[in-house]
């Protein structure tokens, strides 16, 4: 009974081939332990290679590795049933010029995905800024087609990988700090270093996130219209911009205050040529 | 409960039936009975305010162990690391190993005692102003750090401030065929345990070894896990580390 079933009697039509059901038994032995070898290659690089990897970077490896080795057990399949594929592949070539047309820009995210996955310019968790799009946020993950980053707004912000790929990133969190740089003015009647003295013992005094090594740096940066400008560079723990960003300008202007240094508004000199004459 | 001394307060177990207050430099803690379940928390600190908590509990009475904590909580937990400065450097003669003594820098905790699990209840520094962030090594690459201007001892005195600083041994050992200035120290204090006597605070010693590596030299620092008899040993609320760490970015 057996025998009769494998035999070669018992056939079927597959695109223009007859196939034995013994033969459609071994497809599929072969699909099973194709399914079985990519199971057992995921469940390797999910406990020895993920760990290591960012956890949107081990998906989408993880789904490249399973559908691969199903692709090329798929093609096993075929080959072994002697199954005359170029008539689908004439058809399939035409078919996939119409559509890769159509979906050149989701094949340039995917490679575009693949690439950023192995260069890395930021993890997950790094605050990035794409200076030509004018986003700045949080990379939240790196998917096969895009890429999200949190604003700072709360809102989500989904760009398509190729245009992420071709464009400038900016990492701020790859170093362990930052710094910002403002410039204030003081009167030209006043000393430069007590200036700069009042200015330094304010911020380190009274925000506590600002790096004392290197200290804040202040130095005379212009003599300009009205002022005489100083520039004011702190370093900060890379993550910390809030508790310093928003308040520095404030304290300085505190600190001069308290010790009455004046910052001068615009102004200017007006001579008559009336007054000249006399 | 443990004893007082005249003007602050002693690290170590209380079990606190209605009220306590404990004092320290800058700071005051009070915990106060609300109900038969309930107390209130409050630390008053003169440099940073007041924090304040209500405490429930499970059983009858509230079980507390004040004791020293590494100072990396405040203003926020950033990095293991602490940069000590030396206000004069220690040069180490060509082959030779010295011992000294340093104030490290403390934080205070208090945790909740009687119950399997060790839970923190406050975190906190007597001398906020002082708790500040520098950096080891340049932008790029530095290491985010503590930092703390300190004098270096060399004789075991009891110089260390309460509440403030722990003592730490440090063990410099120079194999190289020249001598060294060592201006600062760096290094993972999260590797340390602390302990506790009354109001005094040691951590693990440290050892400092200058290693001849084909002409670049930098030293490795390492922990030195010690036991320390009649001294107390301080919970931890996190694992304890093990970062290796080399200075590799400057002596001086």
């Amino acid at each position: 009974m057996a025998f009769e079933i494998f035999g070669d009697n018992a056939t079927i039509s597959v695109l223009g081939n007859q196939l034995s059901i013994g033969s459609i038994v071994l497809a599929i032995i072969i699909m099973a332990v194709g399914v079985v070898i990519a199971k057992v290659f995921t469940i390797i690089f999910r406990r020895y290679i993920a760990p290591n990897l960012e956890e949107s970077v081990s998906q989408t490896l993880n789904r490249l590795i399973y559908y691969g080795i199903i692709v090329l057990t798929l093609l096993a399949v075929t080959t072994s049933q002697g199954i005359d594929l170029s008539g689908l592949m004439v058809a399939g070539g035409i078919f996939g010029i119409v559509i890769g047309f159509a979906t050149q820009s989701v094949v340039a995210n995917v490679i575009s995905g693949l690439f950023l996955m192995m260069e890395r310019p930021a993890k997950a968790g790094d605050v990035i800024e794409l200076p030509q799009r004018n986003i700045f946020g949080i990379l939240m993950d790196v998917t096969i087609f895009s890429t999200r980053i949190k604003l700072f707004d709360g809102s989500i912000m989904r760009v398509p990988n190729d245009k992420i790929f071709t464009e400038q990133i900016r990492n701020v969190a790859a170093t362990e700090v930052r710094r910002i740089d403002v410039v204030t003015g003081i009167a030209y009647g006043e000393q430069i270093g007590k200036a700069i003295s009042v200015i330094r013992e304010a911020i380190i005094t009274r925000l506590p996130f600002v790096l004392v090594d290197p200290e804040p740096a202040i130095w005379t940066d212009q003599l300009a219209d009205s002022s005489v400008n100083l520039r004011v560079l702190v370093w900060f723990p890379r993550n910390d911009w809030g508790e310093v960003g928003p308040v520095l300008i404030q304290v300085i202007k505190e600190a001069l205050d308290e010790a009455g240094i004046e910052i001068p508004f615009p102004q200017r000199t007006l001579w008559y040529g009336k007054e000249k004459k006399e | 409960m443990s004893e007082l001394t005249e003007a602050f307060s002693n690290y170590g177990h209380y079990t606190i039936e209605n009220d306590l207050t404990l004092t320290l430099p800058n700071t005051k803690i009070k915990f106060q009975r609300l109900n038969d379940d309930k107390f209130s928390y409050v630390r008053d600190n003169s440099q940073n305010g007041v924090f304040e908590s209500l405490i429930s509990i499970r059983t009858k009475n509230l079980k507390i162990e004040f004791v020293p904590s590494f100072p990396v909580h405040v203003p926020a937990y950033r990095t293991d690391f602490v940069f000590l400065k030396f206000i004069k450097p220690i040069f180490t003669s060509m082959k030779s190993t010295t011992e000294v003594f340093v104030p490290v820098p403390i934080e205070n905790a208090i945790f909740f005692s009687g119950d399997e699990v060790t839970e923190h209840l406050d975190v906190f520094s007597c001398n906020p102003d002082k708790s500040r962030f520098a950096l080891y090594g340049p932008p790029e690459d530095g290491k985010l750090s503590k930092m703390s201007k300190v004098g270096i001892e060399y004789e075991d005195v009891d110089f260390a401030e309460p509440f403030l600083f722990a003592k730490m041994k440090v063990l410099i050992e120079n194999d190289l065929k020249t001598g060294f200035r060592l201006g600062k120290l760096v290094f993972p204090v999260t590797n340390h345990d602390l302990y506790y006597q009354k109001t005094k605070a040691i951590y693990d010693p440290l050892r400092v070894v200058m290693k001849d590596r084909l002409g670049v030299d930098y030293p490795d620092i390492e922990c030195v896990p010690s036991t320390m008899p009649g001294w107390k040993k301080v919970p931890r609320h996190t694992e304890k580390t093990s970062h290796p760490f080399s200075m590799n970015m400057g002596l001086e």
